[in-house]
Protein backbone atom coordinates (compact mmCIF):
# COMPACT_ATOMS: atom_id res chain seq x y z
CA UNK A 1 0.00 0.00 0.00
CA UNK A 2 0.96 3.58 -0.49
CA UNK A 3 3.36 4.18 2.73
CA UNK A 4 2.97 8.06 1.76
CA UNK A 5 -0.53 8.77 1.37
CA UNK A 6 0.29 12.09 0.88
CA UNK A 7 2.35 11.41 -2.34
CA UNK A 8 0.05 10.58 -5.32
CA UNK A 9 0.25 6.92 -6.38
CA UNK A 10 2.00 7.50 -9.39
CA UNK A 11 5.17 9.88 -9.43
CA UNK A 12 8.14 10.79 -11.71
CA UNK A 13 10.78 14.04 -10.58
CA UNK A 14 13.40 14.93 -12.76
CA UNK A 15 13.79 11.59 -14.23
CA UNK A 16 16.37 11.24 -16.96
CA UNK A 17 16.79 7.67 -18.61
CA UNK A 18 19.69 7.27 -22.23
CA UNK A 19 20.25 3.96 -24.01
CA UNK A 20 23.66 4.32 -24.39
CA UNK A 21 24.41 7.34 -25.57
CA UNK A 22 20.95 8.20 -26.78
CA UNK A 23 18.68 9.76 -24.36
CA UNK A 24 15.39 8.86 -24.23
CA UNK A 25 13.94 10.67 -20.77
CA UNK A 26 15.18 14.25 -20.40
CA UNK A 27 14.03 15.79 -16.95
CA UNK A 28 10.34 14.25 -17.02
CA UNK A 29 8.13 14.71 -14.48
CA UNK A 30 4.60 13.01 -13.93
CA UNK A 31 2.57 13.03 -10.89
CA UNK A 32 -0.93 10.74 -11.42
CA UNK A 33 -3.55 11.51 -9.06
CA UNK A 34 -5.59 8.40 -7.00
CA UNK A 35 -8.16 7.08 -9.14
CA UNK A 36 -7.67 8.81 -12.20
CA UNK A 37 -7.03 6.89 -15.61
CA UNK A 38 -4.36 8.78 -16.97
CA UNK A 39 -4.02 8.58 -20.47
CA UNK A 40 -0.12 8.38 -21.96
CA UNK A 41 0.36 9.70 -25.09
CA UNK A 42 3.26 10.04 -27.43
CA UNK A 43 4.99 9.17 -31.01
CA UNK A 44 6.73 6.28 -31.26
CA UNK A 45 10.34 6.40 -29.37
CA UNK A 46 8.91 9.18 -27.33
CA UNK A 47 9.49 7.40 -23.76
CA UNK A 48 6.55 6.24 -22.85
CA UNK A 49 7.69 2.44 -22.49
CA UNK A 50 10.99 3.30 -20.98
CA UNK A 51 8.81 5.36 -18.30
CA UNK A 52 6.63 2.30 -17.74
CA UNK A 53 9.34 0.09 -17.49
CA UNK A 54 10.64 1.95 -14.80
CA UNK A 55 7.22 2.20 -13.11
CA UNK A 56 7.14 -1.51 -12.97
CA UNK A 57 10.43 -1.91 -11.40
CA UNK A 58 12.07 -3.17 -14.56
CA UNK A 59 14.80 -0.39 -15.31
CA UNK A 60 16.05 2.93 -12.95
CA UNK A 61 16.43 6.15 -13.69
CA UNK A 62 19.98 7.69 -14.49
CA UNK A 63 18.92 10.62 -12.99
CA UNK A 64 15.92 11.66 -10.69
CA UNK A 65 12.87 9.69 -8.92
CA UNK A 66 10.21 7.28 -9.18
CA UNK A 67 8.12 6.25 -6.69
CA UNK A 68 4.87 4.01 -6.98
CA UNK A 69 2.41 3.87 -4.20
CA UNK A 70 5.14 5.84 -2.07
CA UNK A 71 8.36 2.94 -3.09
CA UNK A 72 11.05 2.92 -5.53
CA UNK A 73 9.54 0.16 -7.74
CA UNK A 74 12.99 -1.15 -8.77
CA UNK A 75 13.86 -1.62 -5.02
CA UNK A 76 10.22 -2.55 -3.63
CA UNK A 77 9.12 -6.00 -2.78
CA UNK A 78 6.37 -8.88 -2.89
CA UNK A 79 4.32 -7.26 -0.35
CA UNK A 80 4.30 -3.74 -2.33
CA UNK A 81 4.27 -5.44 -5.97
CA UNK A 82 1.39 -7.25 -4.54
CA UNK A 83 -0.69 -3.78 -5.50
CA UNK A 84 0.80 -3.37 -9.22
CA UNK A 85 -0.82 -4.65 -12.16
CA UNK A 86 1.27 -4.27 -15.28
CA UNK A 87 0.77 -5.36 -18.99
CA UNK A 88 3.45 -4.90 -20.61
CA UNK A 89 3.67 -3.52 -24.64
CA UNK A 90 4.62 -6.50 -26.13
CA UNK A 91 4.05 -10.49 -25.22
CA UNK A 92 6.42 -11.66 -22.32
CA UNK A 93 4.63 -14.52 -20.52
CA UNK A 94 6.91 -17.43 -21.53
CA UNK A 95 5.49 -19.51 -24.47
CA UNK A 96 6.01 -22.88 -23.14
CA UNK A 97 3.20 -22.84 -20.51
CA UNK A 98 -0.05 -23.17 -20.32
CA UNK A 99 -3.17 -21.10 -19.79
CA UNK A 100 -3.78 -22.55 -16.87
CA UNK A 101 -0.45 -22.67 -15.18
CA UNK A 102 0.23 -18.84 -15.68
CA UNK A 103 -3.14 -17.81 -14.09
CA UNK A 104 -2.15 -20.91 -11.36
CA UNK A 105 1.09 -18.52 -10.55
CA UNK A 106 -1.25 -15.40 -10.05
CA UNK A 107 -3.32 -17.13 -7.37
CA UNK A 108 -0.15 -18.49 -5.86
CA UNK A 109 1.84 -14.88 -5.51
CA UNK A 110 -1.37 -12.79 -4.61
CA UNK A 111 -3.43 -12.73 -1.51
CA UNK A 112 -5.98 -10.75 -3.01
CA UNK A 113 -6.24 -12.34 -6.55
CA UNK A 114 -9.88 -12.67 -7.33
CA UNK A 115 -10.79 -15.96 -8.67
CA UNK A 116 -14.19 -15.23 -9.66
CA UNK A 117 -13.20 -12.22 -12.23
CA UNK A 118 -10.55 -14.66 -13.67
CA UNK A 119 -12.47 -17.14 -14.48
CA UNK A 120 -15.16 -15.08 -15.99
CA UNK A 121 -12.92 -13.40 -17.95
CA UNK A 122 -11.44 -16.82 -18.84
CA UNK A 123 -14.46 -17.55 -20.03
CA UNK A 124 -15.38 -14.36 -21.72
CA UNK A 125 -12.14 -14.08 -23.69
CA UNK A 126 -12.65 -17.86 -24.54
CA UNK A 127 -9.10 -18.92 -23.55
CA UNK A 128 -8.56 -22.52 -23.34
CA UNK A 129 -6.64 -23.12 -20.03
CA UNK A 130 -4.87 -26.26 -21.24
CA UNK A 131 -3.61 -24.48 -24.57
CA UNK A 132 -0.16 -22.89 -24.43
CA UNK A 133 0.93 -19.38 -24.44
CA UNK A 134 2.81 -20.03 -27.79
CA UNK A 135 -0.37 -21.26 -29.44
CA UNK A 136 -2.73 -18.27 -28.61
CA UNK A 137 -2.90 -15.60 -31.29
CA UNK A 138 -1.14 -12.44 -29.74
CA UNK A 139 -4.71 -10.56 -29.29
CA UNK A 140 -5.26 -13.72 -26.43
CA UNK A 141 -1.95 -13.99 -25.32
CA UNK A 142 -2.75 -9.54 -24.52
CA UNK A 143 -5.66 -10.75 -23.35
CA UNK A 144 -4.43 -13.06 -20.67
CA UNK A 145 -1.67 -10.53 -20.04
CA UNK A 146 -4.39 -8.15 -19.13
CA UNK A 147 -6.31 -10.86 -16.89
CA UNK A 148 -2.63 -11.26 -15.07
CA UNK A 149 -2.29 -7.51 -14.66
CA UNK A 150 -6.14 -6.81 -13.06
CA UNK A 151 -7.19 -10.16 -11.54
CA UNK A 152 -5.00 -8.99 -7.93
CA UNK A 153 -7.45 -6.18 -7.88
CA UNK A 154 -4.26 -3.56 -7.93
CA UNK A 155 -4.21 -0.30 -6.55
CA UNK A 156 -2.08 0.83 -9.57
CA UNK A 157 -2.94 -0.51 -13.07
CA UNK A 158 0.09 0.00 -16.00
CA UNK A 159 -1.10 -0.91 -19.04
CA UNK A 160 1.29 -0.14 -22.25
CA UNK A 161 -0.42 -0.71 -25.58
CA UNK A 162 -3.16 -2.67 -24.02
CA UNK A 163 -5.23 -2.29 -27.23
CA UNK A 164 -2.47 -3.72 -29.82
CA UNK A 165 -3.42 -6.37 -31.56
CA UNK A 166 -7.06 -6.06 -29.94
CA UNK A 167 -9.98 -6.28 -32.02
CA UNK A 168 -12.69 -2.74 -31.31
CA UNK A 169 -14.79 -5.25 -29.45
CA UNK A 170 -12.22 -6.89 -27.21
CA UNK A 171 -10.74 -3.63 -26.49
CA UNK A 172 -14.03 -2.15 -25.53
CA UNK A 173 -14.25 -4.83 -22.76
CA UNK A 174 -10.84 -4.16 -21.83
CA UNK A 175 -11.48 -0.12 -21.39
CA UNK A 176 -14.78 -1.50 -19.16
CA UNK A 177 -13.23 -3.39 -17.06
CA UNK A 178 -10.88 -0.47 -16.19
CA UNK A 179 -13.36 1.31 -15.51
CA UNK A 180 -14.99 -1.10 -13.64
CA UNK A 181 -11.52 -1.49 -11.50
CA UNK A 182 -11.47 2.54 -10.67
CA UNK A 183 -15.32 1.78 -9.33
CA UNK A 184 -15.27 -0.83 -6.98
CA UNK A 185 -11.17 -0.88 -5.85
CA UNK A 186 -10.67 3.40 -6.86
CA UNK A 187 -7.25 2.33 -8.41
CA UNK A 188 -5.19 4.80 -10.36
CA UNK A 189 -4.71 3.55 -13.88
CA UNK A 190 -1.80 4.66 -16.47
CA UNK A 191 -2.03 3.30 -20.09
CA UNK A 192 -0.20 4.24 -22.73
CA UNK A 193 -1.68 4.23 -26.42
CA UNK A 194 -1.73 5.41 -29.89
CA UNK A 195 -5.86 4.69 -30.22
CA UNK A 196 -6.84 7.87 -28.95
CA UNK A 197 -10.25 7.71 -29.07
CA UNK A 198 -9.45 5.00 -26.64
CA UNK A 199 -8.44 7.72 -24.34
CA UNK A 200 -11.16 10.37 -25.37
CA UNK A 201 -13.19 7.37 -23.88
CA UNK A 202 -11.85 6.80 -20.49
CA UNK A 203 -9.16 9.05 -19.40
CA UNK A 204 -10.01 11.70 -17.41
CA UNK A 205 -6.56 13.10 -17.11
CA UNK A 206 -3.67 13.02 -19.99
CA UNK A 207 -0.03 13.41 -20.41
CA UNK A 208 1.38 14.07 -24.08
CA UNK A 209 5.05 13.27 -24.21
CA UNK A 210 7.48 14.32 -27.06
CA UNK A 211 11.08 14.35 -26.94
CA UNK A 212 11.47 12.68 -23.57
CA UNK A 213 9.39 15.46 -21.81
CA UNK A 214 5.95 15.82 -20.72
CA UNK A 215 4.71 18.71 -22.54
CA UNK A 216 1.15 18.74 -21.02
CA UNK A 217 -0.23 17.10 -18.35
CA UNK A 218 -3.72 18.14 -17.74
CA UNK A 219 -7.77 17.09 -18.03
CA UNK A 220 -8.89 16.44 -21.69
CA UNK A 221 -11.28 19.02 -21.34
CA UNK A 222 -8.89 22.09 -19.81
CA UNK A 223 -6.72 20.32 -22.67
CA UNK A 224 -9.52 21.03 -25.37
CA UNK A 225 -10.31 23.67 -23.98
CA UNK A 226 -7.05 25.73 -23.77
CA UNK A 227 -5.57 24.87 -26.53
CA UNK A 228 -6.01 26.50 -29.59
CA UNK A 229 -4.40 26.81 -33.32
CA UNK A 230 -4.71 30.53 -34.21
CA UNK A 231 -4.00 31.82 -37.81
CA UNK A 232 -2.39 35.56 -37.85
CA UNK A 233 -2.67 37.63 -41.08
CA UNK A 234 -2.74 41.05 -42.65
CA UNK A 235 0.68 42.00 -41.35
CA UNK A 236 1.38 45.68 -42.51
CA UNK A 237 5.33 44.59 -42.43
CA UNK A 238 7.37 41.73 -42.18
CA UNK A 239 5.87 38.26 -39.90
CA UNK A 240 7.27 38.72 -36.68
CA UNK A 241 9.92 36.80 -35.37
CA UNK A 242 9.58 36.96 -31.69
CA UNK A 243 9.28 33.30 -30.10
CA UNK A 244 5.96 33.17 -27.69
CA UNK A 245 6.63 30.84 -24.87
CA UNK A 246 2.94 30.19 -24.23
CA UNK A 247 3.06 28.55 -28.18
CA UNK A 248 3.95 24.87 -28.98
CA UNK A 249 4.50 25.04 -32.19
CA UNK A 250 4.73 28.30 -34.96
CA UNK A 251 4.45 27.51 -38.69
CA UNK A 252 5.65 30.39 -40.95
CA UNK A 253 3.68 31.20 -43.67
CA UNK A 254 4.27 33.46 -46.59
CA UNK A 255 2.56 36.20 -44.95
CA UNK A 256 0.63 34.37 -42.18
CA UNK A 257 1.65 32.88 -38.74
CA UNK A 258 0.11 29.66 -37.63
CA UNK A 259 0.70 29.45 -33.87
CA UNK A 260 -0.54 26.64 -31.56
CA UNK A 261 -0.70 28.03 -28.00
CA UNK A 262 -1.99 27.66 -24.61
CA UNK A 263 -4.95 30.50 -24.51
CA UNK A 264 -5.53 30.19 -20.46
CA UNK A 265 -2.08 31.34 -20.06
CA UNK A 266 -2.43 34.97 -19.78
CA UNK A 267 -1.60 35.93 -23.39
CA UNK A 268 -4.69 36.05 -25.77
CA UNK A 269 -5.01 35.56 -29.55
CA UNK A 270 -6.66 38.92 -29.46
CA UNK A 271 -3.66 40.82 -27.18
CA UNK A 272 -1.13 38.92 -29.54
CA UNK A 273 -2.91 40.26 -33.05
CA UNK A 274 -3.29 43.74 -31.27
CA UNK A 275 0.77 43.64 -30.32
CA UNK A 276 1.57 42.46 -33.60
CA UNK A 277 -0.89 44.84 -35.48
CA UNK A 278 -2.80 42.01 -37.78
CA UNK A 279 -6.06 39.75 -37.43
CA UNK A 280 -6.51 36.49 -36.07
CA UNK A 281 -8.15 33.54 -36.63
CA UNK A 282 -8.80 31.14 -33.90
CA UNK A 283 -9.67 27.48 -34.41
CA UNK A 284 -10.65 24.50 -31.70
CA UNK A 285 -8.60 21.40 -31.87
CA UNK A 286 -9.90 17.87 -31.41
CA UNK A 287 -7.28 15.81 -29.35
CA UNK A 288 -5.57 14.02 -32.45
CA UNK A 289 -5.05 17.73 -33.78
CA UNK A 290 -3.85 18.97 -29.98
CA UNK A 291 -1.42 15.41 -29.80
CA UNK A 292 -0.10 15.98 -33.23
CA UNK A 293 0.81 19.72 -32.96
CA UNK A 294 2.13 18.76 -29.21
CA UNK A 295 4.34 15.83 -30.55
CA UNK A 296 6.02 17.75 -33.62
CA UNK A 297 8.78 20.17 -32.89
CA UNK B 1 4.19 -14.22 0.89
CA UNK B 2 6.76 -15.79 2.82
CA UNK B 3 10.15 -16.79 1.25
CA UNK B 4 9.52 -20.59 1.29
CA UNK B 5 6.12 -19.91 -0.48
CA UNK B 6 7.69 -17.38 -3.57
CA UNK B 7 10.42 -19.42 -4.05
CA UNK B 8 8.55 -22.61 -4.46
CA UNK B 9 5.78 -20.88 -6.65
CA UNK B 10 8.84 -19.52 -8.49
CA UNK B 11 10.71 -22.63 -8.99
CA UNK B 12 7.92 -24.61 -10.23
CA UNK B 13 6.79 -22.05 -12.68
CA UNK B 14 10.83 -22.06 -14.12
CA UNK B 15 10.32 -25.97 -14.06
CA UNK B 16 7.69 -25.23 -15.95
CA UNK B 17 8.46 -22.75 -18.48
CA UNK B 18 11.86 -24.61 -19.35
CA UNK B 19 10.98 -27.92 -19.11
CA UNK B 20 13.07 -29.41 -21.97
CA UNK B 21 16.25 -27.87 -21.40
CA UNK B 22 16.37 -28.61 -17.57
CA UNK B 23 16.20 -31.95 -18.41
CA UNK B 24 18.96 -31.47 -20.57
CA UNK B 25 21.28 -30.43 -17.56
CA UNK B 26 19.67 -32.71 -15.29
CA UNK B 27 19.71 -35.91 -17.62
CA UNK B 28 23.71 -34.73 -18.96
CA UNK B 29 25.23 -34.25 -15.89
CA UNK B 30 23.59 -37.11 -14.27
CA UNK B 31 24.22 -39.26 -16.98
CA UNK B 32 27.04 -41.70 -16.16
CA UNK B 33 25.15 -42.29 -12.51
CA UNK B 34 22.09 -43.45 -14.48
CA UNK B 35 23.99 -45.91 -16.59
CA UNK B 36 26.38 -47.05 -13.74
CA UNK B 37 23.13 -47.65 -11.99
CA UNK B 38 21.27 -49.16 -14.15
CA UNK B 39 23.80 -51.57 -16.39
CA UNK B 40 27.40 -52.00 -15.08
CA UNK B 41 27.02 -52.06 -11.61
CA UNK B 42 26.84 -55.77 -10.10
CA UNK B 43 28.18 -56.87 -13.72
CA UNK B 44 31.17 -59.96 -14.00
CA UNK B 45 32.82 -57.15 -16.06
CA UNK B 46 33.94 -54.39 -14.06
CA UNK B 47 34.28 -50.69 -15.31
CA UNK B 48 37.36 -49.28 -16.27
CA UNK B 49 38.23 -46.83 -13.27
CA UNK B 50 39.03 -44.38 -15.94
CA UNK B 51 35.97 -44.42 -17.20
CA UNK B 52 33.61 -44.46 -14.11
CA UNK B 53 35.21 -41.45 -12.59
CA UNK B 54 34.54 -38.95 -15.46
CA UNK B 55 31.61 -37.24 -16.87
CA UNK B 56 31.52 -36.70 -20.66
CA UNK B 57 28.89 -34.80 -20.25
CA UNK B 58 29.50 -32.14 -17.47
CA UNK B 59 29.95 -29.44 -20.05
CA UNK B 60 26.34 -29.62 -20.04
CA UNK B 61 26.53 -27.28 -17.49
CA UNK B 62 28.13 -24.53 -19.03
CA UNK B 63 25.48 -24.75 -22.18
CA UNK B 64 22.56 -24.75 -19.76
CA UNK B 65 23.11 -23.50 -16.59
CA UNK B 66 23.65 -19.84 -18.30
CA UNK B 67 20.10 -20.29 -20.40
CA UNK B 68 18.91 -20.73 -16.96
CA UNK B 69 21.03 -18.43 -14.40
CA UNK B 70 21.75 -15.65 -17.46
CA UNK B 71 19.05 -15.81 -19.81
CA UNK B 72 19.87 -12.48 -21.56
CA UNK B 73 23.42 -12.48 -21.33
CA UNK B 74 23.71 -13.57 -24.85
CA UNK B 75 23.04 -9.81 -26.22
CA UNK B 76 21.40 -11.21 -30.07
CA UNK B 77 18.44 -12.59 -28.81
CA UNK B 78 17.88 -10.84 -25.55
CA UNK B 79 14.25 -10.29 -25.99
CA UNK B 80 13.48 -13.90 -27.02
CA UNK B 81 15.22 -15.23 -24.51
CA UNK B 82 14.53 -13.33 -21.93
CA UNK B 83 10.77 -13.80 -23.01
CA UNK B 84 11.42 -17.56 -23.03
CA UNK B 85 12.88 -17.26 -19.63
CA UNK B 86 10.46 -15.62 -18.27
CA UNK B 87 12.79 -12.70 -16.44
CA UNK B 88 10.72 -9.48 -17.14
CA UNK B 89 7.58 -11.41 -16.34
CA UNK B 90 8.39 -13.03 -13.29
CA UNK B 91 10.01 -9.73 -11.69
CA UNK B 92 6.73 -7.62 -12.67
CA UNK B 93 4.80 -9.88 -10.49
CA UNK B 94 4.42 -10.09 -6.35
CA UNK B 95 7.82 -11.37 -6.16
CA UNK B 96 11.24 -10.21 -4.18
CA UNK B 97 13.50 -9.83 -7.05
CA UNK B 98 16.31 -11.18 -5.41
CA UNK B 99 14.15 -14.40 -4.88
CA UNK B 100 13.72 -14.91 -8.49
CA UNK B 101 17.39 -15.33 -9.16
CA UNK B 102 17.75 -17.63 -5.78
CA UNK B 103 15.22 -19.64 -7.15
CA UNK B 104 17.12 -20.19 -10.18
CA UNK B 105 20.21 -20.87 -8.80
CA UNK B 106 18.41 -23.30 -6.64
CA UNK B 107 17.00 -25.02 -9.31
CA UNK B 108 20.20 -24.93 -11.04
CA UNK B 109 22.17 -27.00 -7.91
CA UNK B 110 18.89 -29.57 -7.55
CA UNK B 111 18.89 -30.79 -11.26
CA UNK B 112 22.60 -30.41 -11.12
CA UNK B 113 22.67 -32.69 -8.26
CA UNK B 114 19.27 -34.55 -7.88
CA UNK B 115 20.68 -37.76 -9.88
CA UNK B 116 24.15 -37.71 -8.26
CA UNK B 117 22.51 -37.88 -5.06
CA UNK B 118 20.07 -40.72 -5.86
CA UNK B 119 22.99 -42.93 -7.17
CA UNK B 120 25.04 -42.25 -3.98
CA UNK B 121 21.64 -43.07 -2.14
CA UNK B 122 21.64 -46.22 -4.08
CA UNK B 123 25.22 -46.79 -3.96
CA UNK B 124 24.25 -47.43 -0.01
CA UNK B 125 23.03 -50.36 -1.02
CA UNK B 126 25.96 -51.29 -3.18
CA UNK B 127 28.83 -50.03 -1.50
CA UNK B 128 31.57 -52.36 -3.38
CA UNK B 129 33.15 -51.83 -6.45
CA UNK B 130 35.15 -53.95 -8.92
CA UNK B 131 37.14 -51.89 -11.05
CA UNK B 132 39.53 -52.37 -13.92
CA UNK B 133 42.82 -51.05 -14.64
CA UNK B 134 44.67 -51.83 -17.49
CA UNK B 135 47.53 -49.16 -16.43
CA UNK B 136 49.83 -51.78 -13.93
CA UNK B 137 50.95 -48.05 -12.07
CA UNK B 138 47.14 -46.97 -11.94
CA UNK B 139 46.39 -50.97 -10.52
CA UNK B 140 48.87 -50.49 -7.82
CA UNK B 141 47.98 -47.06 -7.00
CA UNK B 142 44.57 -47.54 -6.73
CA UNK B 143 45.49 -50.52 -3.85
CA UNK B 144 47.77 -48.34 -2.28
CA UNK B 145 45.56 -45.35 -2.01
CA UNK B 146 42.19 -47.19 -1.24
CA UNK B 147 42.09 -48.30 2.35
CA UNK B 148 40.45 -52.97 1.96
CA UNK B 149 40.74 -52.75 -2.02
CA UNK B 150 41.75 -56.23 -2.57
CA UNK B 151 43.40 -57.90 -6.35
CA UNK B 152 40.95 -59.85 -8.15
CA UNK B 153 41.49 -63.25 -9.92
CA UNK B 154 44.04 -62.91 -12.78
CA UNK B 155 42.77 -62.59 -16.26
CA UNK B 156 43.19 -64.94 -19.00
CA UNK B 157 46.76 -63.55 -19.72
CA UNK B 158 47.73 -64.34 -16.08
CA UNK B 159 47.80 -60.43 -15.50
CA UNK B 160 46.16 -58.26 -12.54
CA UNK B 161 43.80 -56.29 -13.64
CA UNK B 162 40.27 -56.56 -11.46
CA UNK B 163 40.55 -54.65 -7.97
CA UNK B 164 37.19 -54.30 -5.17
CA UNK B 165 36.83 -52.05 -3.63
CA UNK B 166 34.95 -52.45 -0.45
CA UNK B 167 33.36 -48.45 -0.50
CA UNK B 168 34.35 -47.58 -4.04
CA UNK B 169 30.72 -46.83 -5.34
CA UNK B 170 30.23 -44.53 -1.99
CA UNK B 171 33.55 -42.72 -3.11
CA UNK B 172 32.84 -42.45 -6.73
CA UNK B 173 29.10 -41.30 -6.06
CA UNK B 174 30.55 -38.79 -3.33
CA UNK B 175 32.69 -37.51 -6.95
CA UNK B 176 29.45 -37.31 -8.77
CA UNK B 177 28.44 -34.98 -6.47
CA UNK B 178 31.62 -33.12 -5.41
CA UNK B 179 32.49 -32.50 -9.56
CA UNK B 180 29.71 -31.09 -10.50
CA UNK B 181 29.31 -29.28 -7.52
CA UNK B 182 32.39 -27.37 -8.31
CA UNK B 183 31.65 -26.94 -11.75
CA UNK B 184 28.40 -25.46 -11.04
CA UNK B 185 30.04 -23.23 -8.55
CA UNK B 186 32.51 -21.83 -11.25
CA UNK B 187 29.40 -21.57 -13.44
CA UNK B 188 27.54 -19.01 -10.82
CA UNK B 189 31.02 -16.78 -10.51
CA UNK B 190 31.44 -17.05 -14.12
CA UNK B 191 28.15 -15.78 -14.71
CA UNK B 192 28.38 -13.08 -11.98
CA UNK B 193 31.72 -11.90 -12.48
CA UNK B 194 30.09 -11.56 -16.79
CA UNK B 195 27.45 -9.86 -15.42
CA UNK B 196 29.93 -7.21 -14.04
CA UNK B 197 32.37 -7.06 -16.49
CA UNK B 198 31.35 -6.41 -20.15
CA UNK B 199 32.51 -9.06 -22.69
CA UNK B 200 34.09 -10.93 -20.21
CA UNK B 201 31.26 -13.51 -20.57
CA UNK B 202 32.80 -14.62 -24.57
CA UNK B 203 36.22 -15.12 -23.10
CA UNK B 204 34.96 -17.29 -20.38
CA UNK B 205 32.70 -19.59 -22.07
CA UNK B 206 34.78 -20.70 -24.75
CA UNK B 207 37.84 -21.02 -22.34
CA UNK B 208 35.76 -23.11 -20.06
CA UNK B 209 34.30 -25.30 -22.71
CA UNK B 210 38.40 -25.83 -23.91
CA UNK B 211 39.20 -26.73 -20.21
CA UNK B 212 36.19 -29.11 -19.70
CA UNK B 213 37.04 -30.79 -23.10
CA UNK B 214 40.34 -31.16 -22.32
CA UNK B 215 39.06 -32.29 -18.93
CA UNK B 216 36.94 -35.04 -19.92
CA UNK B 217 37.99 -36.65 -23.27
CA UNK B 218 41.72 -37.14 -23.67
CA UNK B 219 42.08 -40.22 -22.14
CA UNK B 220 38.95 -41.83 -22.88
CA UNK B 221 40.11 -41.47 -26.43
CA UNK B 222 43.99 -42.38 -26.15
CA UNK B 223 41.80 -45.15 -23.71
CA UNK B 224 41.62 -47.29 -26.95
CA UNK B 225 40.73 -50.84 -27.26
CA UNK B 226 42.90 -52.44 -24.90
CA UNK B 227 43.80 -49.55 -22.46
CA UNK B 228 46.98 -49.90 -22.64
CA UNK B 229 48.45 -46.42 -22.97
CA UNK B 230 46.21 -44.93 -20.44
CA UNK B 231 48.53 -44.13 -17.71
CA UNK B 232 46.16 -42.61 -15.14
CA UNK B 233 48.20 -38.85 -15.43
CA UNK B 234 45.44 -37.07 -16.45
CA UNK B 235 44.01 -33.91 -14.38
CA UNK B 236 40.87 -35.50 -13.87
CA UNK B 237 42.32 -38.95 -12.69
CA UNK B 238 44.92 -36.81 -10.71
CA UNK B 239 41.84 -34.89 -9.24
CA UNK B 240 40.05 -37.93 -8.50
CA UNK B 241 43.18 -39.14 -6.20
CA UNK B 242 43.06 -36.07 -4.32
CA UNK B 243 39.55 -36.27 -3.76
CA UNK B 244 39.39 -39.43 -2.29
CA UNK B 245 42.77 -38.56 0.13
CA UNK B 246 41.30 -35.53 0.78
CA UNK B 247 37.47 -35.75 0.82
CA UNK B 248 37.21 -34.08 4.12
CA UNK B 249 39.35 -30.97 2.75
CA UNK B 250 37.59 -31.03 -0.47
CA UNK B 251 34.15 -30.80 1.22
CA UNK B 252 35.10 -28.33 3.65
CA UNK B 253 36.45 -25.76 0.56
CA UNK B 254 33.58 -26.78 -1.80
CA UNK B 255 30.54 -26.04 0.31
CA UNK B 256 31.37 -22.49 1.35
CA UNK B 257 32.16 -22.22 -2.15
CA UNK B 258 28.56 -22.96 -2.99
CA UNK B 259 27.04 -20.58 -0.29
CA UNK B 260 29.22 -18.07 -0.86
CA UNK B 261 28.72 -18.50 -5.13
CA UNK B 262 24.85 -18.72 -4.26
CA UNK B 263 24.84 -15.25 -2.24
CA UNK B 264 27.54 -13.60 -4.67
CA UNK B 265 25.02 -14.25 -7.56
CA UNK B 266 21.89 -12.84 -5.68
CA UNK B 267 23.43 -10.30 -4.57
CA UNK B 268 25.23 -9.40 -8.33
CA UNK B 269 22.54 -10.30 -10.06
CA UNK B 270 19.59 -8.75 -8.73
CA UNK B 271 20.63 -5.20 -9.11
CA UNK B 272 21.11 -5.60 -12.87
CA UNK B 273 18.29 -4.95 -15.35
Amino acid sequence: MNDHPLQPPILLQNVSRSYGKTPVLRDLNLSVRQGSIYGFLGRNGSGKTTTMRMLAGLITPDEGEVRMLGHDPFLAGAEEKQWVGYMSEKGIIPPNVSVKRVLQLGRELYPHWDGALTDALVAKYNLAPKKKISTLSQGRQRLLAFIMAIAPRPKVLLLDEPAANLDVVARREILDEVLDLIRDCGSTVLFSTHILSDVERVADEIGILANGTIRVSESLDSLKESIRQVRFFGFQGNLPTENLPESFRTVRGRDELLVTLRTNSGITPESLALRWSCQQETRSLSLEDIFVELSLD
Amino acid sequence: MSTIKQLWALARFQLAINQALLLCLALGSGFPCIIECLIFRDTKFPLSLDLLIRNQLIYFVLIFGPMLLAPNLGNSRKRDSIRAAGSEFLITRAVDRHLLFRSRSLLFFFLLLVIPLIGIASSLHHPELKVYAANGDLFQRILHQFPGSIQGPPDTDGKLKDISIPTGNILVGSWRIWLPLCIGVITLISLTLARKVKYIWWFLMPLGLVLLYYFCFPSVFSHGASGSRYDGQDLNTALFFFFATHQALCWLIALPALFLSLFWYEQGTEQFE
